[in-house]
């Protein structure tokens, strides 16, 4: 530990090429890693088409079929993402020897460790879920957050005041950032849910099913949402602390709130079946031949909820200005 | 026309106001409306500009910043600012929204209580035999184990099992339940936005919150504007700005002097922790340090001014000069205040004269300076104060220098200074003339005050030393002085905002993390055939499956229920 303090240190002149060297070893990681989730994925569609073709000549037609793919490459994959995610994790632990306070004060830190939270993330729905074809989805996504993070300034400055509490900005800022890196998972369900036209339906043989993946995103979306319910009355119990009030509008705060209604209406659209066209009033107000086609499936809610997450993260701390404008640019 | 003209009998509405409304509020689809439109609300607040807060009660400002919305907005900016869709967290149909999401939330808490309950207590053991061929959650297989074998199995999940009937036949119909409690769990975290709603109203209406700018070893500030025995004063021991070898701000610190009465509490407030006294705390809000102290007394030696100017973060760009001599005698270092504003090119131009002190008892040497700001560099222009002719090259950039005679001028960086025009200042001719303050920094560091708009033009005060104007008063600048922005507060719904988290974090781990789930089982002969209800996932048939393969079943399973689907 002292070692790497003295090593890391800010007035070290190494330090910022270290930097350089361990992104650039933990984005190859982690492509690596996607590259075999895609091939993993692959492989079921090319088991695919061999059904096909040995069916192709006689009479039967097997269409969506589950694919199945190379367990192979699938365990390939693990192991390159269990890789990946010690080499995260050692970054953010370098990273927070270094400064001497967790690793989530500007846009670089909080960046690369979203990266490494949206890996363990998905480490751990993989293996508590044993769906491994999710990755093909969620580990492009770590490898652009990883990017990302690449193009923000790397250099260590000391904790402006409002960011000195430790205990705190250790813990408030960490569970936001753990919601978030749950609800990508989510997200990466959803997405895959929809592609295959919903429950009952199966476009993609090769990927998983529609159930699965509903599955999924409704758990990692009921353990982000109480998560982020939670870094969010942390802030605002922060926020009292610090400038004596509990909620104040700022845009990044009033951002992850609207995220967190996202995800309330997609279980209020969960309860309601989909569509807010029944409700009374409504109901009077919009013709019967709109309200029997507007049926949006509630999963659109978590696609909307991952949008409102990449502008609260991305969009309100580099294009608007507020009192969480801690970008480090 | 005969039947027509004969009266009707009065036939009653069938629309019933108080039904609609009821049935509305509970709806969740209706819910999913007001969630929908709270965050899409929310979304327009973050997105468009909104209204500083400072601005918001002043009807100038407010209009002054709307002027400069309009080069972004053009013609919509009125109607958009009627619409209040740059004050979002404000208006009344904001406000409203929340108002109507906390009437649906009640309604809804109160309707759904006795349901709750009597789904808890009272639930539906018997179904029929079509339930088990159409529920969504279902399955069916052979098991050799019979009722006995079904009922085990579940005792070991942690169900709670009965047997509701026994037919003639030998079908035996069971229904089971696990943690069927945790349906309080949603009602608990609807309730806790019902107990934020009582703290917030504690907080705005029984509460106290006040902000004060508080100056170094100035006079105690009094909180209440009423005065009694319970008036507290705070003042402003020492207000610190720290910073690190390199520049970086690392501390905001204030030691501040709390007395009510006879009594005092002297402590230190700090950005993450505020400072408690006589119920109160004290929070450090701000910190400035464009504060200036001045002292103005009129011909007769009365006093008219004896208060701190602040500078409310406002400033002017000026050029920080270094003029040196023949023998590289340093003559001036320092910013150099604008003084008047040159109107006659086509671009308007900051003015100022820059008077060097003569050598061995020689006049002073004058020499003029004009400045303009073009894609954020100031572009100075230095000329000889008698002929007007430029000296070296128009528009200087930071870093150059230009010779005139035995002096060297070099402009060594353009330099935000304090600046502030203020009204009814002592001194004006009338109370509405403008008069324009400035804080320049000179070598050593030190500040002092430049003001312009008075009788007879502007002049320089430097630190301790009086300056008579024409009109007679004189001003007297003590110095610069650190201020804090300090609010003194008391919050009486703190209590009821920290049970409601608590109890909003326990109703959605309830609802979550506790697996209910309700079973009907029907075994008929080696049949057996299950289904039910759970809200928490999707897969309740595969986990209904898995118990069959549990049992022995051999047709229990489906295509992917043990690996990847």
């Amino acid at each position: 530990m002292l070692y790497a303090k003295h090593y890391c240190s800010q007035f070290h002149p190494k330090y910022n090429a270290n930097i350089a060297d361990t992104v650039k070893a933990n984005n190859a990681a982690a492509i690596m890693a996607a590259a075999t989730y895609t091939a993993y994925v692959a492989s079921a569609t090319v088991s695919l088409r061999g059904l096909t073709a040995e069916t192709d000549v006689g009479t039967v037609t097997i269409s969506g079929a589950p694919g199945v793919p190379n367990p192979g490459f699938g365990r390939l994959a693990t192991t390159l993402l269990t890789v990946a995610v010690i080499f995260l994790g050692g970054m953010v632990a370098s990273r927070w020897a270094a400064t001497g306070h967790a690793p989530i004060s500007d846009l670089y830190e909080f960046t690369a460790t979203f990266g490494f939270g949206i890996a363990a993330a998905y480490l751990a729905f993989e293996t508590f879920m044993r769906q491994r074809r999710f990755g093909v989805l969620a580990l492009p996504i770590v490898c652009i957050v990883l990017g990302i993070a690449t193009l923000f300034p790397t250099t260590i400055t000391p904790l402006i005041p409002a960011l000195q509490n430790g205990p705190l900005l250790t813990i408030h800022v960490s569970v936001m950032m753990i919601s978030y890196a749950v609800l990508t998972v989510a997200f990466c369900g959803a997405v895959v849910y929809l592609a295959q036209g919903g429950e009952g339906h199966r476009r993609f043989g090769s990927l998983p099913s529609a159930e699965a993946s509903a599955d999924l995103a409704h758990r990692a979306v009921i353990i982000g949402f109480p998560l982020l319910a939670g870094g969010i009355a942390l802030g605002a119990w922060w926020a009292n602390s610090a400038w004596g009030r509990y909620w104040g509008w700022d845009p990044k705060e009033t951002s992850a709130l609207v995220t967190w209604l996202s995800m309330a209406a997609y279980f209020h659209a969960r309860a309601g079946n989909g569509s807010v066209a029944g409700a009374p009033g409504i109901r009077r107000i919009v013709p019967e031949r709109i309200r029997r086609g507007w049926r949006p499936d509630p999963m659109w809610w978590l696609v909307i909820m991952w949008a409102l997450v990449m502008f609260t993260y991305f969009g309100v701390n580099l294009w608007i200005s507020g009192l969480h404008s801690y970008t480090g640019m | 026309m005969a039947a027509d003209a004969r009266p009707r009998a009065a036939i009653p509405s069938s629309f019933d106001p108080f039904k609609f409304v009821w049935g509305l509020l509970t709806n969740v689809k209706f819910a999913l409306v007001l969630v929908g439109t709270a965050a899409f609300a929310g979304l327009i607040g973050i997105v468009l500009p909104q209204v500083p807060g400072p601005m918001r009660g002043n009807a100038a400002a407010k209009a002054a910043w709307l002027e400069l919305r309009r080069q972004d907005f053009g013609m919509f900016t009125t109607p958009m600012d009627r619409l209040g869709l740059f004050d979002v967290f404000h208006t009344v149909w904001f406000n409203g929204l929340w108002v109507l999401i906390i009437v649906a939330v009640t309604v809804c808490t109160v309707s759904r209580f006795l349901p709750t309950w009597r789904s808890v207590h009272r639930p539906t053991r018997s179904v029929g035999d079509g339930y088990f061929d159409r529920a969504h959650h279902r399955a069916s297989f052979t098991q050799p184990g019979g009722a006995d074998a079904v009922e085990r199995l579940l005792k070991k999940r942690r169900y709670a099992v009965e047997r509701t009937r026994t037919d003639p036949d030998g079908t035996v119909y069971l229904f089971a339940e696990r943690f069927s409690w945790s349906q309080y769990g949603t009602f608990l975290s609807h309730l806790a936005l019902l107990m934020l709603l009582v703290g917030a109203l504690l907080t705005r209406f029984a509460g106290f919150n006040e902000t004060f700018v508080i100056g170094e070893n100035t006079p105690a500030v009094p909180v209440f504007a009423d005065p009694g025995p319970n008036q507290l004063f705070v003042q402003m021991d020492k207000a610190v700005r720290g910073t690190d070898p390199t520049g970086n701000v690392v501390d905001f610190h204030s030691i501040v002097t709390v007395r009510r009465g006879t009594d005092t509490v002297t402590c230190k407030v700090t950005v993450n922790d505020p400072c408690s006294a006589f119920g109160y705390k004290i929070h450090q809000a701000a910190f400035f340090n464009d504060i200036a102290k001045l002292h103005v007394t009129d011909g007769s030696g009365r006093l008219i001014w004896d208060d701190l100017v602040d500078f409310q973060s406002e400033t002017n760009a000026v050029p920080t000069l270094r003029v040196t001599g023949p023998d590289n005698q340093v003559l001036f270092e320092g910013d150099l205040p604008q003084m008047s504003t040159d109107t006659s090119g086509a671009l308007p131009q900051a003015r100022a004269v820059l008077s060097v002190p003569g050598q061995d008892g020689a006049a002073p040497t004058v020499f003029g300076a004009t400045w303009r700001v073009t894609n954020g560099v100031l572009r100075l222009t230095m000329s000889s104060l008698g002929t007007g002719a430029t000296i070296g090259q128009p528009d200087l950039m930071p870093g150059d220098s230009v010779h005139q005679g035995p002096y060297t001028i070099s402009y060594v960086q353009g330099h935000a200074i304090p600046a502030i025009t203020l009204l009814k200042f002592p001194g004006a001719p009338t109370p509405d003339t403008p008069v324009t303050l400035q804080m320049p920094t000179g070598a050593d560091g030190k500040t002092s005050l430049y003001i312009s708009g008075l009788d007879g033009g502007g002049f320089q005060l430097a630190q301790g030393r009086p300056v008579i104007s024409p009109s007679g008063d004189t001003y007297s600048y003590n110095g610069q002085v650190n201020a804090s922005g300090v609010s003194v507060k008391r919050d009486p719904g703190s209590t009821f905002i920290f049970v409601a988290v608590i109890m909003a974090l326990v109703g959605l781990a309830i609802t979550f993390y506790i697996p209910r789930r309700r079973l009907w089982v029907r075994v008929q002969g080696a049949r057996t055939s299950l289904a039910g209800v759970a809200e928490r996932t999707t897969r309740f048939s595969r986990e209904l499956r898995l118990m069959g393969a549990e049992l022995g079943a051999r047709d229990a399973l489906q295509e992917g229920d043990l690996g990847e689907t």
